[in-house]
């Protein structure tokens, strides 16, 4: 029972506090971009306050299937999480967090706006794009740790940044691309610059945006976590090495205007694909 | 007491009895009650075999018949060649004809010059032998054939009744379409559960001419051109099936999967094998053998549901799935299988990227999904079998209901492609949901798909190699699906569902197809680790008697046991509170009010004037001066970045090289002979160990893997036959 209660306890835990380390890390990296174009930026708790209105407005909706697939994203996004944190197969949490993003994309889909749609092709080959990149890298784990458990990899020894240099760059171009920043923000940027501004989501609005907000603050935090297994012999320096990535695609960010979603398939599976493969491979021949 | 001995036969003679029957009935009603009647009793009669089979605590059922057996299926098999020989000749193609000849020779070859098959021992066999045999795999296939066929059985008297009255001029009748339709059943059954190889090669020649007859039975010259691939491409097979049962005949002097699987380290009988996992291609439409599976598109849509789903492609995995774990040593060739299944599993997933003709679409998927089965087979570790199983599975189930569901929508809308199907959630509600099901199921976890590509993928780290293809063929898998379940439900806001009319027949049958995808799909993690793990098993270290490598059975074992730690129940949960919560908040508290239409660069057409002018739709917006636009956005299918055409010539060209890397790693396999001492490292105790109550098996198998080949001969004769078909004798 005792067991049991203390599971809860933790699941709940992570639940809550998953999303408000997304919002921290959302304000740094907007304070950050603030810095690198010369103004001061937002306050730390910007995210919340815009999460705040965004709940106290009016709900409006196109049709309650769009409804749906808000509230399916945002679940799964938690499952993937939790099973993050739980140290489930890693491989399975991977598949559970790409079909939240399919729920977004199928949101986008389900709507009659020509722009929502176009957001949401381009949402996909995005995931085409970056799918092969991670799954290359959970079977780089398993060589590693000799299990996809995500629990494993605490057992290891040597930090996975030493062994996977290639695999941890490819691994940043993959989620400069699930996190929408640019040159790879072609499905929902949140700046002009794009052709397309906020593509899948553009019909979400009010409370149900306020969900999609929420499941990525959910996404940022998860693919920290991620960042900071490479170095999880000791917590700080991973967190040195997350925060280093993120600084890494804030600049990415604030460097280049936009490319093409077909140029970016290409550069997905050549570039970073092969990096990802080249270590792989050197891991499997070690 | 051997109930099933009477209950087997009839469940193949059944549905080609029933056929006949059809075929005579020229009263419609009367035919649709004879065959909802036959699917009863197919559905019934699979699963009491499978129950009754497994009586003996999950041991191979067999039963075993005298040596003039043997004739009577050679017979049979001649008959049927013979027959498609007649075919060749009447739609004057030389090629099929040349097949059927050389397949003809082939067979009666051991029939004129029996002193040349003799195998080791050097005397014509005329031992009794096992005719039938249903271990798992068999059960699985049973299942697979006799329920997803018989609710496509259902399904068809709807849709046939509908066919007729626009089929187009020249179209086979309705007796016709049963008659080949329902024997096409009964032959799939007779052939995953035969031993002898002259039976499977007659169930086999079988369904190849009823798919030549169904793909062909709406007429015209372009059906008839791709029902004549159909059989062409069939019968190369054919001729590659007759060709390795010689081999095997020439090395053993028997022609039984049994003997197969005892003389697996024999050169030759691995030759055989190759051979007949090469005929296996040609059924299964790998590539480069895929055309003739896009082709019978043509056919009515139940056709296309049966070819997929419940037979046909499937008796070729079922044939690769069975021969490849007895040879998991002969890794240098098995990998090659491997490579041909990844290879068109990357490629199908790539080109159905491509298409937007949703039955092509589905076509590819199934190519895909195939050789993803054949890779399973071709790694070979427990592991993967369990995936492959599962595969093979899962994917009847989900293909046969999105195939019917495609030929429904088809009827209606009179188009499949899926640019056409926009906004169907709210034109075919129910159809919509059952495909939208279907295609779910395909992606979201914790489906059965998803879960056995799961395991797929944790097997292939086997081989670091095949992971490209495996990588990019499941990536590639989601975008298509995405696509198209996006396209499905892009509508805009109606209050309520219409209410669908359809035929009951296919309402029912979709229904059940639907409710079993969701069964499985809830209980997937269960079936895995409770049926189809504990097969895999059992297939690799008890019932082929093979000490298996052992630090791959252990590391599979782990995986394994890793794997059921896998808390869907957490996902279960997850989303069943959050659909109350939705439900309560966003489904039932939705008001009228909050409904606002999209933005679409201009003011939105207003509804008076999408109701007075027809060419108008609802998401069309007024821009300069107040003309009308259209704000219609299709799909991305990759146009002017692949060409089917080209892809499709460069994919066939890899898989012929791998192909021919097959045969020629298979002809140095033997040469090279480093099999010769059998399995030197293989260490014969942990089989013991693992052994079920019956120690006389296990000694005599554990005698087996001790002798090389050259002993074998003495043994042969003094082998006790362990099987229970005698026991019971």
């Amino acid at each position: 029972m005792m067991e049991i209660l203390k599971n809860i306890g933790y699941a709940v835990l992570v639940l809550v506090a998953t999303p408000i380390a997304g919002m921290l890390l959302t304000s740094f990296d907007r304070k950050l971009s603030a810095r690198m174009q010369g103004r001061i930026g937002p306050s730390w708790l910007q995210p919340y306050y815009d999460l705040a209105k965004l709940f106290s407005k009016k709900p409006m909706a196109l049709h309650r299937p769009q409804l749906i697939y808000a509230t399916l994203h945002l679940v799964f996004m938690m499952v993937a999480v939790l099973m993050l944190a739980m140290g489930c197969d890693l491989l399975m949490v991977l598949f559970v967090q790409a079909f939240s993003m399919i729920c977004l994309v199928l949101g986008g889909m389900s709507v009659r706006s020509p722009y929502s749609w176009i957001g949401s092709q381009r949402k996909i080959m995005q995931m085409l794009g970056v799918e092969p990149v991670f799954l290359v890298m959970i079977l780089a784990f398993y060589l590693q740790s000799n299990s996809f458990l995500g629990s494993k990899i605490w057992t290891m020894g040597s930090p996975l940044l030493l062994t996977m240099p290639l695999m941890f760059l490819a691994f940043l171009c993959a989620i400069a691309i699930e996190l929408e920043k640019s040159p790879f923000d072609l499905a929902s940027s949140h700046h002009a610059h794009q052709e397309i501004v906020k593509g899948v989501t553009l019909e979400y609005s009010g409370p149900f945006l306020g969900i999609i907000e929420i499941a990525h603050f959910y996404e940022i935090a998860f693919f920290f976590a991620l960042m900071m297994a490479f170095w999880h012999t000791n917590l700080l320096i991973g967190l040195a090495v997350a925060l280093a990535g993120l600084i890494f695609m804030s600049v990415l960010d604030n460097s280049f205007a936009r490319l093409t979603p077909n140029w970016m398939l290409r550069f997905m599976w050549t570039a970073p694909l092969s990096m990802a493969l080249a270590n792989l491979i050197w891991i499997w021949v070690k | 007491m051997e109930l099933i001995k009477w209950v087997l036969p009839v469940l193949i003679a059944l549905p080609l009895a029933g056929g006949v029957l059809a075929g005579i009935i020229t009263n419609d009603r009367v035919r649709n009650a004879l065959v909802t009647l036959l699917a009863v009793l197919i559905a019934a009669g699979g699963i009491a075999v499978v129950y009754l089979s497994t009586a003996n605590a999950g041991q191979p059922w067999s039963l075993t018949v005298d040596a003039k057996w043997a004739h009577i299926g050679g017979a049979l098999e001649l008959a049927i060649i013979a027959f498609i020989l007649l075919v060749a000749l009447r739609i004057k193609n030389a090629w099929i004809a040349l097949f059927a000849l050389l397949q003809l020779i082939g067979v009666a070859i051991p029939f004129i010059i029996p002193e040349w098959f003799t195998g080791p021992s050097g005397i014509v066999s005329h031992e009794a032998f096992e005719l039938f045999k249903i271990d798992n795999l068999s059960r699985i296939m049973l299942l697979v054939s006799c329920c997803v066929g018989a609710a496509i059985l259902i399904f068809s008297i709807g849709y046939m009744q509908n066919h007729k009255h626009h089929a187009p001029e020249g179209a086979g009748s309705l007796q016709r379409f049963y008659f080949v339709f329902l024997s096409f059943l009964g032959l799939m059954i007779g052939l995953v559960v035969s031993n002898h190889l002259s039976f499977f090669s007659f169930f086999w020649e079988g369904t190849t001419l009823c798919s030549y007859a169904l793909i062909g039975q709406d007429g015209g010259k372009a059906r008839s051109e791709n029902a004549v691939r159909a059989l062409l491409i069939n019968s190369f097979g054919g001729v590659l099936l007759v060709l390795g049962v010689l081999a095997l005949r020439y090395a053993t002097g028997h022609e039984t999967f049994d003997q197969l699987a005892m003389h697996h380290t024999l050169p030759m009988v691995l030759l055989a094998a190759v051979l007949l996992s090469i005929a296996a291609f040609t059924k299964s439409a790998l590539f480069p053998f895929q055309s003739w599976l896009l082709g019978a598109m043509v056919a009515p849509t139940p056709v296309s549901a049966m070819l997929h789903a419940a037979t046909m492609v499937k008796a070729g995995v079922y044939l690769v799935m069975r021969l490849m774990p007895n040879f998991h040593d002969d890794v240098r060739v098995t990998m090659v299988v491997a490579f041909a299944g990844a290879i068109t599993f990357l490629g199908g997933a790539l080109l159905a990227c491509t298409q937007s003709n949703g039955k092509r679409v589905l076509a590819y998927s199934t190519i895909s999904n195939l050789g993803l089965v054949v890779t399973c087979a071709g790694i070979n570790s427990p592991l993967a079998y369990a995936a492959g199983l599962a595969i093979i599975s899962f994917h009847a189930i989900s293909k046969g209901l999105l195939f019917l569901c495609v030929g429904r929508i088809e009827q209606k809308i009179g188009s499949r492609d899926i640019e056409d199907m926009d906004g169907l959630m709210f034109k075919m509600p129910f159809t919509s949901i059952m495909i939208l099901i279907g295609m779910m199921s395909m992606l979201l976890p914790p489906f059965g798909m998803l879960l056995s590509k799961w395991l797929a993928i944790e097997a292939t780290m086997r081989s670091p190699f095949l992971l490209v293809f495996m990588v990019l063929g499941s990536a590639l898998t989601v975008y298509f699906w995405a696509k198209w379940i996006g396209r499905i439900q892009h509508t805009g806001y109606h209050p309520t569902l219409p209410k669908e009319e359809l035929p009951s027949s296919m309402k029912f049958s979709l229904g059940l197809l639907a409710l079993m995808v969701l069964a499985t799909g809830v209980t997937t993690m269960l079936i895995l680790n409770k049926v189809f793990v504990p097969m895999a098993e059992s297939a690799y270290s008890l019932d082929t008697g093979i000490c298996m490598n052992l630090d791959s059975l252990k590391s599979s074992k782990k995986l394994l046991t890793e794997a059921a730690t896998f808390p869907a129940l957490i996902i279960f949960g997850a989303v069943a509170i959050a659909g109350i919560i939705h439900y309560l908040i966003c489904w039932h508290g939705f008001k009228r009010e909050w409904v606002r239409k999209p933005f679409l660069c201009g003011e939105n057409v207003s509804s008076e004037e999408v109701a007075s002018d027809s060419e108008v739709r609802s998401y069309d917006f007024h821009s300069v001066g107040g003309k009308i636009e259209h704000s219609h956005v299709t799909n991305y299918y990759f146009h002017g970045i692949i060409n089917e055409k080209l892809t499709t010539g460069i994919l066939n060209w890899a898989a012929w090289l791998i192909i021919l890397v097959l045969i020629g790693n298979t002809l140095t396999c033997g040469k090279s002979s480093g099999k010769a001492p059998v399995r030197p490292a293989c260490n014969a105790v942990p089989a013991v160990k693992e052994c079920p109550a019956d120690p006389m098996q296990c000694k005599s198998k554990i005698e087996n893997q001790q002798q090389t080949p050259c002993d074998r001969q003495s043994a042969k004769q003094t082998k006790p036959q362990t099987t229970e078909g005698d026991q019971t004798k």
